[in-house]
């Protein structure tokens, strides 16, 4: 194993500070939603389980797993081809295997399978431009096989993350604006044409969009279009952000989240728990945490020693922020409500140990960076 | 060539990381521009539509007056009955079918139709689209009324499966003695639901009780507490986290009346035992008695010692999850109303000592005027079919004639003659038939014949004046107009008191109301009012009240009923034909009612009374009545023990207790 003391002394302690920082959110905002549970202490024990993992990934070095990445998104495929087979509905999405009681998400993993397999393509790649708009096919390939499969779930918000991700590697790797032209210009028309089908046959239009979908994806316009359903759940958020105003209600005090007035308060709407208790000063410095984050995510991009890391980074980069802004943007009506939670902050193992395998990859590629020349 | 492209590649993809940077950062600062939006501009909207769906509002109905009697004996109090009730709440999510489907299940007797109870059930919890009462307020399941015990507690455990449903508690009336003074005191019912608008305006909600009936309508205003409230902090499932403020109720006062109720209980017990003895007798009234009403009072003050009526019904029946139909039409309704002050009856001869007075004031007869009394009278002719004259004579009772009588000889023996005398004698003064009657009506209404009597009672009804044929001849001796029993017996009160016509009242006072039910301070009592005083030379009304006592001496119309009594009487019978037919013996028959007004003690009257019984014939129906309220008032307010009245054996109890 290739692990060195020099390695050691590149790891970004700011970031390993940061998901300290996060640690302690993610406790008292979880702790504040559900206070007669152990959710608090169980995800501090998930954030030990993170760490180690965090030190395996670490130990190995990134070139080794660039190099299985294929086998890994074959993997990945399979997995996510079972699920159709093999797993049950949970709120109405098959996503989900359980196995002895853990839950496990494959789309989570694939995030980051997917992004690993298109940096590996494209560094293999070198710099070669894509001359015509067809010779992205490979890539639309990579992101497309998932992306399909996980839309079939049917889950739109994990989808919508895959494609980001595509667009932040496209956009670092440098694909020509012409062509992201011509790829806004197909959705725009895809979106047009969806939008004729609402207008003139809603019956066939309902087909493709299951309906609850369509009312959620309205519904963050005007929430009271489904007051009941997930109008209901951003009334209820909205009041528990609004009541934080400034320095907010204080930590244990906020009852949105307590006494159940906002649904999935630890999981998906931790933000709302969080801006009604500390208010509009601590949910920005919550955002500056991961502001910061993702700046550091960056840094590691650029200083990388080879494409490959620059390309994972800007994946990454992607991923976080999508994630981080449609999960922030629900529960303050910016976004439509989907099912995706809060990195680092939300309750949940599997997410979180995810997360901090991409944590660790990301560290990996930092430790693991050129010497440069001002050191 | 490739030298340059290699110095430009670096800063090439540093760019465009950067400007990925430059996107996550516009991103963030979406974020936070909408996150001040929410927080620093909107964030007082919030909170204030926080507190609207945090805040739960449970009304604490107020604990309504008491009545009490007399001797401040709890005659009315309330009772708490737990009901279900159903809230709107947009800010939660109710399924309105389903809800109602598991009401259904749980409310539903095993026999019940459960689809039907269902709709039933969809009606009462008024979810729109048209709403019957403002959305914001909770309605009342009528099938949820006085649940029990362990339904009450099966809500309570699975509250989250009946969103917006409460079982709160109700306060109803709980009338102690059952039917006790029933018509008189009256009952509460929910607000109509075509009242409540008005109702609405002026404080109440809906599901309230407000009194519908008798005392309890009059006295509303003061018996009505005004309701309290819990402000309670709730979760999701609107179940109470914690009480964040209480404003307690404040009871209704309570009404302290005039009726002692030992005596009351006296009167009512007599007019019950009269009515099942005639009931059972063999005569031509038997089964075509089927009521009697007397009123007591004090001819001084106008206060009311009693004020009866039989038969009654059960007011806490009122309180029901739902009247039975046939219980109300049966039980209920032919006896809801208070006869003694709406049913007008003919008061025959019990207007004769006011046909007196009227004679004496009006100067067609002097104290001292004698007539001669054949036993009938000529009062005016009809033209039968061939053109001839017919007369027409008014006889006496059974066509007795009494020979040369005087006023007080005339009201002894219930002379008809005297009576119509009096009145052809006044039809001459006054030129016309028409205005004859005029004029009778005028001292009617002096003496609260034909007016409201002003009791405090709701509804009261003033009699009905006969203008069909004005018979001024007729309305001497109480054939034409009718009178309720309460104006009778303001009439005799006004008499007894030479010419005070006092208003009656049956609230003495009231009290202030406590939450434990022990009396507070008064906070009104009842002066006696006088409503108008009758001018008339004080000859006149010891004359009237000397023939009014002659009546009850040997010789008298009520000799014979009312002679064995300690103190000297004064009254006047009454067998008015009420012109009501049946067949007895195979004979078409009328129907008399028997009236009977009186006071006593006859040097000092400490009661007035009148008494009816709808078709019971003669002094034999009321004349034993009246003897009872006299010997009853005697015994309960002076201590007299009557002679003829074994007294009560000391129960066993008792004996074992004493040493």
């Amino acid at each position: 194993m290739d692990f060195s003391k020099k390695h050691l002394k590149y790891l970004d302690y700011w970031m390993i500070a940061i998901i300290i920082f996060l640690a302690i959110f993610s406790y008292l905002g979880i702790s504040s939603a559900k206070p007669e549970s152990t959710y608090g202490t169980k995800q501090l024990i998930f954030y030990g389980l993170g760490f180690i993992v965090l030190i395996g990934v670490l130990v190995i070095d990134y070139e080794m797993i660039s190099q299985y990445t294929y086998f890994f998104y074959g993997v990945g495929l399979v997995l996510l081809l079972g699920l159709f087979f093999f797993a049950d509905v949970t709120k109405g999405i098959v996503g989900w295997y359980e196995v002895g009681g853990i839950k496990f998400q494959p789309a989570e993993v694939m995030k980051i399978i997917t992004i690993v397999t298109l940096a590996t393509y494209l560094q293999k790649r070198e710099d070669r431009p894509f001359e015509r708009f067809i010779d992205l096919y490979p890539i639309f390939l990579i992101i497309g096989a998932p992306l399909i499969l996980i839309l079939l779930q049917p889950d739109l918000g994990t989808g919508l993350v895959f494609i980001v991700i595509m667009f932040s590697i496209m956009l670092v790797y440098g694909v020509s604006l012409r062509h992201f032209a011509i790829l806004f210009s197909i959705g725009a028309a895809g979106i047009f044409g969806l939008g004729l089908l609402y207008q003139f046959k809603q019956e066939v239009f309902f087909k493709i969009i299951e309906k609850y979908q369509w009312l959620r994806l309205t519904s963050f316009i005007d929430p009271t279009r489904d007051p009941l359903g997930t109008g209901y759940q951003l009334i209820q958020s909205l009041i528990a952000v609004g009541k934080g105003t400034i320095i907010g209600v204080g930590l244990g005090n906020g009852t949105q989240g307590r006494d159940n007035w906002v649904p999935e308060a630890h999981t998906d709407f931790i933000f709302s728990v969080l801006a009604e208790e500390f208010g509009f000063i601590g949910s920005s410095l919550l955002l500056l945490l991961f502001f910061l984050l993702i700046y550091r995510v960056v840094r590691i991009g650029i200083e990388s020693k080879d494409r490959f890391g620059t390309y994972v980074s800007a994946g990454m980069v992607g991923m976080l922020v999508f994630t981080i802004f449609e999960n922030i943007g629900m529960t303050i009506s910016l976004m439509p409500i989907t099912g995706i939670p809060l990195p680092f902050i939300s309750y949940g193992g599997s997410a979180l140990l995810t997360n901090f395998l991409s944590l660790g990859i990301i560290l990996n590629i930092g430790m693991r960076r050129k010497t440069l020349m001002f050191e | 060539m490739r030298k340059t492209k290699d110095k430009n590649k670096k800063p090439t993809f540093i760019t465009r990381m950067n400007i990925l940077f430059f996107l996550v950062f516009l991103l963030f600062a979406t974020i936070i521009f909408r996150l001040s939006f929410i927080q620093l501009v909107e964030g007082e909207k919030y909170s204030a539509l926080a507190e609207t769906y945090r805040e739960k509002k449970i009304p604490k109905n107020a604990p309504r007056g008491l009545v009490k009697d007399a001797n401040h004996t709890v005659l009315v109090n309330n009772k708490i009955v737990w009901t279900v009730t159903f809230h709107i709440n947009e800010g939660q999510k109710q399924d309105y079918e389903e809800i109602a489907s598991r009401l259904t299940e749980v409310l539903a007797s095993p026999e019940e139709d459960k689809q039907k109870l269902k709709e039933t059930i969809l009606e009462d919890m008024d979810v729109g689209p048209v709403y019957k009462a403002s959305k914001y307020i909770p309605r009342v399941i009528e099938a949820g009324v006085d649940i029990n015990q362990k339904t009450r507690a099966y809500f309570e455990e699975n509250h989250q499966q009946f969103p917006g449903v409460e079982v709160v508690p109700d306060q109803v009336r709980n009338y102690l003695y059952n039917d006790f003074m029933a018509q008189v005191i009256g009952y509460t019912r929910q607000i109509p639901d075509n009242e409540f608008s008005y109702y609405q305006a002026i404080g109440y909600k809906l599901g309230d009780r407000i009194g519908r009936y008798g005392l309890e309508r009059k006295y509303e205003h003061s018996l009505r507490g005004t309701d309290g409230q819990d402000i309670v902090e709730v979760n999701s499932a609107y179940a109470k986290v914690q009480v964040k403020d209480t404003i307690n109720p404040v009871a209704g006062n309570n009404l302290i009346l005039t009726i002692d109720k030992r005596y009351q209980e006296a009167v009512e017990a007599s007019l019950e035992k009269k009515v099942k003895e005639i009931q059972t007798s063999k005569t031509k009234e038997g089964e075509n008695v089927k009521q009697a009403m007397a009123v007591v009072m004090n001819p001084k003050t106008g206060a009311i010692l009693a004020m009866a009526n039989y038969p009654r019904y059960d007011p806490n029946w009122f309180n029901a999850k739902k009247l039975p139909a046939d219980l109300y039409t049966e039980k209920i309704m032919p006896f809801e109303l208070n006869g003694v002050i709406r049913q007008p009856i003919a008061i025959g001869s019990t207007a004769k000592p006011l046909t007196v007075l009227m004679g004496l004031q009006e100067g067609v007869i002097t104290p001292d005027t004698t007539i001669y009394d054949q036993g009938r009278i000529l009062f005016d002719y009809r033209t039968d079919s061939e053109g001839n004259k017919v007369p027409l004579y008014l006889p006496n009772y059974g066509g007795k004639a009494h020979g040369k009588i005087d006023l007080k000889v005339a009201l002894q023996k219930s002379s008809n003659v005297f009576m119509a005398e009096v009145a052809l004698r006044l039809r001459d003064k006054y030129g016309t038939a028409r205005k004859a009657i005029e004029v009778m009506r005028q001292y009617n209404q002096m003496f609260g014949l034909g007016v409201n009597t002003g009791i405090d009672l709701a509804k009261e009804l003033p009699g009905n004046v006969n203008e069909e044929v004005p018979n001024f001849v007729q309305e001497s001796i109480g054939q034409h107009d009718t009178f309720t029993v309460m104006q009778l017996a303001q009439y005799t009160s006004a008499v007894a008191n030479n010419g005070y016509r006092m208003r009656p009242y049956l609230v003495d006072a009231i009290e202030e109301g406590t939450p434990s039910g022990v009396g507070g301070r008064i906070l009104y009592k009842q002066e006696p009012e006088v409503l108008n005083k009758i001018e008339m030379p004080m000859e006149y009304f010891n004359a009237v009240k000397q023939g009014m006592f002659m009546v009850t001496q040997p010789g008298g119309t009520a000799y014979f009923t009312l002679n064995d009594l300690p103190i000297k009487v004064g009254a006047k019978t009454g067998t008015a034909q009420s012109g009501q037919y049946v067949k007895y013996n195979g004979k078409w028959v009328e129907l008399d009612n028997s009236v009977l007004i009186g006071f006593a003690p006859y040097d000092d009257p400490e009661i007035a009374f009148a008494i009816a019984v709808p078709y019971g014939g003669g002094g034999s129906a009321s004349g034993p009545i009246a003897k009872e309220l006299i010997e009853s008032y005697l015994e309960i307010y002076k201590g007299w023990q009557n002679p003829n009245k074994i007294p009560k054996e000391p129960t066993q109890t008792e004996e074992t207790v004493t040493p």
